[in-house]
C-alpha cells in the first residue's frame, strides 16, 4: 500500500494546505517519445497547426501555433509528427518505472509531465538540491537533456519552477516564496481561457496581481471555480476542491475471461467497468481527482499507477488512462531500450485478466461534483453561481448542502456542510443498529420540542429498566395546548457510549400519533431523557 | 380516530423506485422545459406538470412536508436545482426517501431579514426555490404586494417556479394551490409496534385548473406488514 497511503499535508501560517513537491518534465515529450533528438527539427502539427516543436526547429523559425505550411517554409526538413498520446504514454512507462525505484510516490499528469511529493524523498537523498541531482541522472545523455526539474510548495507552482529550471541545475523555490515565484507569470498560465480573457478586460494581467485580489472580491465576482483558481496562484495545494482521502474505498474492479492480450481488447473490456465507477462516485455524490488503476495478469504479474486529473476525472478521461497504462505496459519492451533508462520494464508475460480502478482522492458534494468551467451543464452552473452570490450576501454559513451519514437518531444522520466547505469525514450511511426504520420524520426540529406526556394518573416517566409507569394518554406543549394520545409505542431504549463518562447518554425513543381539538392528526417521534420529554421530530 | 388497525393501502410507487440515480443532468438543459411532477401529483394538474414561471403553493395542517417533497421529486429527478428558503426543519433522511437527490439541494435555512433579496437571486439561478415567507411578527414586516409581485415577475422572467410553503401571509394568490391533509399512521398499536407507512390526501386547486378540486393520495414508507412484532425492549 506504499502507494496508497495518504499524504502528511502540511499547513502554512494562514492555515492553509501545502505540499512541497517536485515536477518532472520532459519538454517535447512527443518527439522524444517517437524516438528523435531535440537535435532533429521536428514538429507535432494537430489540427494543421505546431503543438509541439523541437529546439533545433525553433531555431529555424517553427513556433507553436504555426500553420503546417509556414512551419515547412521556415525549414523544408521539418520532420512532421502526428498527435498520439499512446505513442507518448508508452514511451513514458519506463521513465515512470525508474522513478518509481527512486522515490515512493508519483503522479502523472500527463505523459511528459509527473509530480512527486518531496518531504520524503529529500530526507532520504539529503536535500532538495540533492534530490534534484539524483534524479537527473537517473537518465542517459538523449533524455536528461530535456527533463527540467522545479520544486516548490504546491503542485502548480512546481509545475511553473519546471518551466524556468536550467536542465542541469533544476529550479528550487525556497519554503515560503512561491506565491511570490508564481506572482510574475502572467494569468493565462492557469489555463482557463475565461479566466485570461476577463481578467485582461479588468487590468489583472499576471498572478502577482491576481492573488492581491481578496478571496470574497473574487468568489462573489467571478464564481467558486475562479475562486480555486484564485487559491493556485497563492500557491495553495492541491486546489481549493474540497479534496480527502475516502474513508471508504471506492473501488470497481472487472476480470477478463479470456485474458485480453491486445490493448483494444482490454480497453474494450474496462469501458463497462468506467461506467461502474462514475456511477459509484455519483451515487456518493463524489468527483475523483486522483485515480488509480491496476492491471493484473493471469502470471500474477501487476501494474499500478496513479492517475491526477485536472480538475475532476470523467468517464472519458478514465478510459483515456486506462488505455495509456495498457499501451504502456504490453508493448514497453520495445521502447525500454530506447529510452535509454537503466530501468528493467518487464512486459507481461500473459493477458491482462484484471482491471482495477479505485479513486484514491475525491472531491465531494454539491458544488464539487459539478466541478470547473466547461464540465457542468448549463443550469448546473446557472445554480452553482447563484449560490456562490447568495453566500456573498449571507456569510460564509448561510448555504447548505446535506450530506447524510450513519447513526440512530434523525438528528445523528443529517450533516449540513456549508456551501463550499471541504466535505467532512462522516460515519457512511449504512445500516446502523438501532436506527429508527423508514419513513423518516419529515420534519426534524432544530430545538427539540419541550412536552410534558401524561397518564391515568399524572406523568409517565420511563423506569431504569425500561417501563413506562403509566399508558401514555396526552400530551401537553409548554404553551397550554393539548394533544390526545391515540397510538404510541416505545420505549427504545438506548444506552450510548456507555464506556466514556463524559459522552455517555442513556434515553428512550417513543412514537406517538395524536390528535388535537380541531381533529388534526399528528405523528411525533419523542425523546425522553432523565424524565425530560421532548418531540425531536414530526411525520409530516 | 386514527385507523391503526385498518390494512394500509397498497402504495403505488415504492420509495427504492424514487431513490434510484439521476439520469441526466444534461435534460434540464433544455430550456424552459415544463417540470414533470412524479404520477401521483401529475394526475391532479393538467398536463402532469408544472409550468416554468408559475407559483405553487403548499398548506395543510399535517403532510405539507411529504407534499413538498413529492413536489420537488420529479423535476430534480431530471436534474434540476432547489433552493430551499426559511426550513430550517427539513428532514434530508426523508427528502432521500421521497427521491429527491440531495445533491442538487441547497439549504438556506436563516434567510434573515433580507429574506426577498435572498428569494430573489435564487430565482435567478435555482430553477425551484422553496419559500416560506416569515411570519409577520417581531422583526419581520408582512410581505408588502409589491415585492411579492416583484418575485414572480422574476419567476416568469427566469422561468423558474417558486413554491411558497404556508401562504397564508401572502398578498398574491398562487396559480396552483396544493393542500394536504393527513388521512393516518400505520404500525403503531398500543404500546409496539413501529411506523411503516404514512398516507395523506392531496388536494389541488387554482386559476387554471378549473372545475371542481381534484385529489389523490400520497402514501410514504412501506406497505408490508412489519415483520412480526417488534418488541418491547427493557
Amino acid at each position: 500500500m506504499g502507494l496508497a497511503s495518504a499524504l502528511p499535508a502540511k499547513s502554512n501560517e494562514r492555515g492553509e494546505r501545502t505540499m512541497r513537491s517536485a515536477a518532472l518534465w520532459f519538454t517535447n515529450w512527443p518527439i522524444t517519445a517517437s524516438g528523435l533528438s531535440m537535435a532533429d527539427s521536428a514538429a507535432v502539427i494537430e489540427g494543421g497547426v505546431v503543438t509541439v516543436c523541437s529546439p533545433a526547429a525553433y531555431r529555424h523559425g517553427v513556433r507553436v501555433g504555426q500553420r503546417r505550411r509556414e512551419a515547412k517554409g521556415h525549414t523544408p526538413e521539418l520532420i512532421v509528427l502526428a498527435a498520439d498520446p499512446y505513442r507518448d504514454a508508452q514511451a513514458f512507462e519506463p521513465i515512470v518505472a525508474a522513478l518509481l525505484e527512486a522515490v515512493p510516490r508519483l503522479e502523472v499528469s500527463e505523459p511528459g509531465l509527473c509530480t512527486i511529493p518531496v518531504a520524503g524523498p529529500s530526507r532520504y537523498y539529503g536535500g532538495e538540491r540533492e534530490l534534484i541531482t539524483y534524479l537527473l541522472g537517473l537518465w542517459a545523455q538523449p533524455i536528461n537533456q530535456t527533463l527540467r526539474i522545479g520544486i516548490a510548495d504546491s503542485r502548480f507552482g512546481a509545475r511553473c519552477a519546471a518551466q524556468t529550471a536550467h536542465h542541469s541545475t533544476g529550479e528550487i523555490v525556497p519554503v515560503g516564496r512561491t506565491q511570490d515565484f508564481l506572482a510574475p507569470f502572467p494569468i493565462s498560465t492557469l489555463g482557463i481561457d475565461e479566466l485570461t480573457t476577463l481578467s485582461h478586460r479588468l487590468g489583472i494581467h499576471t498572478l502577482g496581481q491576481f492573488a492581491a485580489l481578496p478571496t470574497r472580491a473574487v468568489l462573489s465576482r467571478f464564481g467558486s471555480s475562479a475562486a480555486q483558481s484564485h487559491a493556485v496562484a497563492r500557491a495553495i495545494d492541491p486546489t481549493p476542491l474540497a479534496i480527502h482521502h475516502p474513508t471508504q474505498e471506492l473501488a470497481v474492479t472487472v476480470e477478463l475471461d479470456p485474458p485480453a492480450e491486445r490493448i483494444d481488447i482490454a480497453t474494450f473490456s474496462a469501458k463497462p467497468l468506467v461506467t461502474d465507477f462514475m456511477e459509484l462516485l455519483a451515487q456518493r455524490g463524489l468527483a475523483c481527482t486522483q485515480l488509480r488503476i491496476e492491471l493484473h495478469t493471469e502470471h500474477a504479474e501487476e501494474n499500478i499507477r496513479l492517475w491526477r486529473a485536472s480538475p475532476v476525472f470523467d468517464g472519458e478521461t478514465i478510459l483515456e488512462r486506462i488505455r495509456w497504462q495498457l499501451a504502456g505496459w504490453l508493448s514497453s519492451s520495445k521502447s525500454g531500450s530506447k529510452s535509454g533508462s537503466g530501468a528493467h520494464v518487464s512486459t507481461p508475460s500473459a493477458g491482462i485478466s484484471l482491471i482495477r480502478v479505485t479513486a484514491e482522492e475525491v472531491a465531494g458534494s454539491a458544488d464539487l461534483q459539478v466541478s470547473l468551467w466547461g464540465e457542468m451543464s448549463a443550469a448546473d452552473r446557472r445554480a452553482v453561481r447563484g449560490l456562490d452570490r447568495v453566500r456573498g450576501l449571507l456569510g460564509p454559513t448561510a448555504v447548505f448542502t446535506v450530506l447524510l451519514g450513519g447513526g440512530r437518531g434523525p438528528h445523528e444522520r443529517v450533516h449540513l456542510v456549508p456551501w463550499g466547505h471541504p466535505t467532512p469525514a462522516i460515519d457512511p450511511p449504512m445500516p446502523w443498529p438501532g436506527q429508527i426504520p423508514a419513513p423518516s420524520p419529515a420534519v426534524l426540529y432544530p430545538r427539540p420540542v419541550p412536552i410534558s406526556v401524561f397518564g391515568a394518573n399524572g406523568p409517565v416517566q420511563v423506569t431504569a429498566r425500561g417501563d413506562v409507569t403509566a399508558r401514555p394518554t396526552r400530551l401537553e406543549l409548554a404553551d397550554g395546548k393539548v394533544q390526545t394520545i391515540t397510538a404510541w409505542t416505545g420505549p427504545w431504549l438506548t444506552d450510548e457510549r456507555w464506556w466514556e463518562s463524559d459522552s455517555h447518554r442513556r434515553y428512550a425513543r417513543f412514537q406517538l400519533i395524536t390528535t388535537d381539538s380541531n381533529d388534526t392528526q399528528r405523528a411525533h417521534l419523542c425523546l425522553v431523557q432523565s424524565n425530560t420529554w421532548l418531540i425531536e421530530a414530526t411525520y409530516d | 380516530m386514527a385507523p391503526v388497525t385498518a390494512p394500509p393501502p397498497t402504495p403505488t410507487r415504492l420509495v427504492s423506485d424514487l431513490s434510484g440515480p439521476i439520469t441526466s443532468a444534461r435534460d434540464a438543459d433544455q430550456p424552459h422545459a415544463e417540470f414533470q411532477l412524479v404520477p401521483e401529483l401529475a394526475a391532479l394538474i393538467p398536463g402532469g406538470c408544472l409550468r416554468p414561471g408559475s407559483t405553487v403553493g403548499i398548506t395543510g395542517n399535517t403532510g405539507r412536508t411529504s407534499l413538498l417533497l413529492q413536489l420537488l421529486a420529479g423535476p430534480m429527478a431530471q436534474g434540476r436545482w432547489t433552493g430551499v428558503i426559511g426550513m430550517p426543519e427539513l428532514g434530508a433522511q426523508s427528502a432521500v426517501e421521497h427521491g429527491v437527490p440531495l445533491n442538487h439541494l441547497a439549504l438556506i435555512p436563516d434567510p434573515g431579514p433580507n429574506w426577498l433579496d435572498i428569494t430573489a437571486a435564487l430565482l435567478d439561478s435555482v430553477e425551484l426555490v422553496v419559500l416560506r415567507p416569515p411570519l409577520a411578527t417581531g422583526s419581520h414586516a408582512r410581505c408588502r404586494p409589491r415585492d411579492a409581485r416583484r418575485l414572480l415577475a422574476r419567476a416568469r422572467q427566469r422561468h423558474s417556479v417558486l413554491i411558497l410553503v404556508d401562504p397564508a401571509e401572502w398578498p398574491e394568490q398562487p396559480d396552483v394551490l396544493f393542500t394536504a391533509e393527513a388521512v393516518g399512521w400505520y404500525g403503531v398499536a398500543d404500546g409496539y409496534g413501529a411506523l411503516r407507512s404514512q398516507a395523506i390526501t392531496v388536494q389541488a386547486s387554482g386559476r387554471r385548473l378549473g372545475g371542481p378540486p381534484r385529489e389523490a393520495d400520497l402514501l410514504s414508507g412501506s406497505s408490508e406488514r412489519p415483520p412480526g412484532q417488534i418488541q418491547r425492549a427493557g
